[in-house]
């Protein structure tokens, strides 16, 4: 069983790099602290240093910028679903951040927090997947910027490097019309964890029907279902039918396990049915148009 | 290692490990038994506290991060003797069976009403969907929540 050895509390960006960089005892990264208080003692390592970056004001800003909205990692899911910005234009994160957990749980943890966890139920990931977001990762050795669907590795693994952090989340403006929509499937309405979770962002570029899928806690990772995309693409429309098949191939890019929380075939059967209504409900929101 | 809490007001040094949580501290270091540690899990809400008047579950913060926050138990809402309102109206309509959950669900209280101060009936759910409460069936703390919200905006 781990213990704590040393709690570092990071005053700003170049400190916080600086002490990552450290080798010895390979710190840790302390945001919100809500999941990695219940999961530190089952680390491998005896001790474990941990550096706070909440206090960090770099990695607490949302700020708009030309090239999209950047959104701190350390932001908490209570500000970032509170954020007129990310209400306005980013409204399905909005709707994946009040999802998690209760309101006591939501005012500590953090995005960056959500998404570095990487569990493959995270709320906050399917909607970032669908909003394209980039993740920009920081180093003292410098930085770099990897698109979300490249961040994860398997559950509770990403690609960060020894020393390195997410920073922050830069979500590229979407067009005006784009309607999106997350979905989390969970026996209890709070307080649980996604069985499955789905997002969908939809909009019209020349004219073509364009949709991003992203399905959460179906896979060891959060995925896109680029099948189910590419069909809507091509078949050019959305009525019964096409979403009816996009939702069957939803369902082929998925591989759940059975646990506590509900079988594989129960999710299978999830994932095909609700990408299949979610498409249709933002298709109506899209185009004003009932579809029969 | 040596830190200093400040805790309903007052400034507290304590002794702690870097891996303590701010519930045991304050419970075990303090003797502020008022916060209860139902699950360590941060799923029942009972040892809810406000953190700079943002309500937290105490058992999923490190006590070494607390520090430079205000920080504010159950023990610290009378004046002078008298109830906080909330507190109050938790008596008054008889929404304290147990009580184990009490202190949490009204600090959790609190924090609502002071953010949202007059919320709708599915605000006041949502606000205390991270409480468990094991013996009210909630009716009656949804009761004590308008009732606090009635006498504070009188108040105010
Ligand atoms: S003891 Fe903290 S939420 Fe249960
Ligand atoms: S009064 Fe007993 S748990 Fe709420």
């Amino acid at each position: 069983m781990a213990v704590i050895s040393d709690v570092h509390r990071a005053v700003d960006l170049d400190d916080l790099l600086q002490r990552m960089a450290e080798s010895e005892g390979r710190p840790r990264v302390l945001a919100g602290g809500t999941d990695l208080l219940l999961q530190y003692p089952a680390a491998e390592e005896e001790s474990l240093a941990l550096v706070d970056v909440t206090r960090v004001d770099a990695l607490k800003r949302i700020e708009d910028g030309p090239d999209g909205l950047r959104i701190g990692a350390a932001v908490s899911l209570s500000d970032v679903m509170r954020s007129e910005p990310v209400l306005s234009r980013f409204g399905v994160l909005a709707e994946g951040a009040a999802v998690v957990a209760g309101p006591q749980i939501r005012n500590l943890a953090t995005v960056g927090g959500n998404v570095c966890n990487a569990s493959p139920s995270a709320d906050t990931i399917p909607p970032l997947l669908v909003l394209n977001a980039r993740a920009e990762l920081r180093s003292k050795a410098g930085e770099r910027s990897v698109a979300l669907e490249e961040f994860f590795v398997g559950p509770g693994e990403t690609v960060l490097e020894p020393g390195e952090i997410l920073a922050s989340f830069l979500l590229p403006w979407p067009q005006e019309d784009t309607v999106a929509s997350y979905t989390k499937v969970s026996p209890r309405q709070a307080m649980d964890l996604a069985v499955v979770g789905v997002a969908v962002a939809l909009e019209r570029v020349d004219g073509k029907l364009v949709t991003r899928i992203a399905l959460g806690a179906v896979a060891p990772t959060p995925l896109r279902a680029t099948a189910a995309e590419e069909y809507i693409h091509s078949a050019g429309r959305l009525d019964e039918a096409t979403a009816a098949e996009a939702g069957r191939l939803a369902e082929e890019a998925v591989s759940p396990i059975d646990d506590v929380r509900g079988s594989a075939r129960y999710r299978r059967a999830m994932v095909r049915r609700v990408v299949a209504r979610d498409l249709l409900r933002l298709y109506e929101r899209l185009d004003g148009e009932v579809v029969a | 290692m040596n830190i200093t809490l400040q805790v309903n007001g007052v400034e507290h040094q304590v002794g702690i490990d870097p891996g303590d949580l701010l519930i045991d501290t304050l419970r075990e270091n303090l003797n502020l038994t008022g916060s209860k540690k139902g699950c360590a899990t941060g799923d029942c809400g009972a040892c809810t506290i406000l953190l700079d008047d943002t309500p937290v579950t105490s058992c999923l913060v490190l006590s070494a991060t607390a520090v430079g926050k205000e920080i504010t138990t159950i023990e610290g809402l009378a004046t002078n003797g008298d109830l906080h309102p909330v507190q109050q109206a938790y008596v008054d309509f008889s929404a304290v069976q147990c009580g184990y959950c009490t202190p949490g669900i009204i600090m959790m209280t609190v924090g609502l009403l002071d953010e949202n101060p007059h919320p709708s009936d599915h605000e006041i759910r949502e606000g205390l969907a991270g409480n468990l409460c094991r013996c009210t069936g909630y009716s009656k703390i949804m009761l004590a929540v308008r009732g606090a919200e009635m006498t504070m905006s009188e108040d105010s």
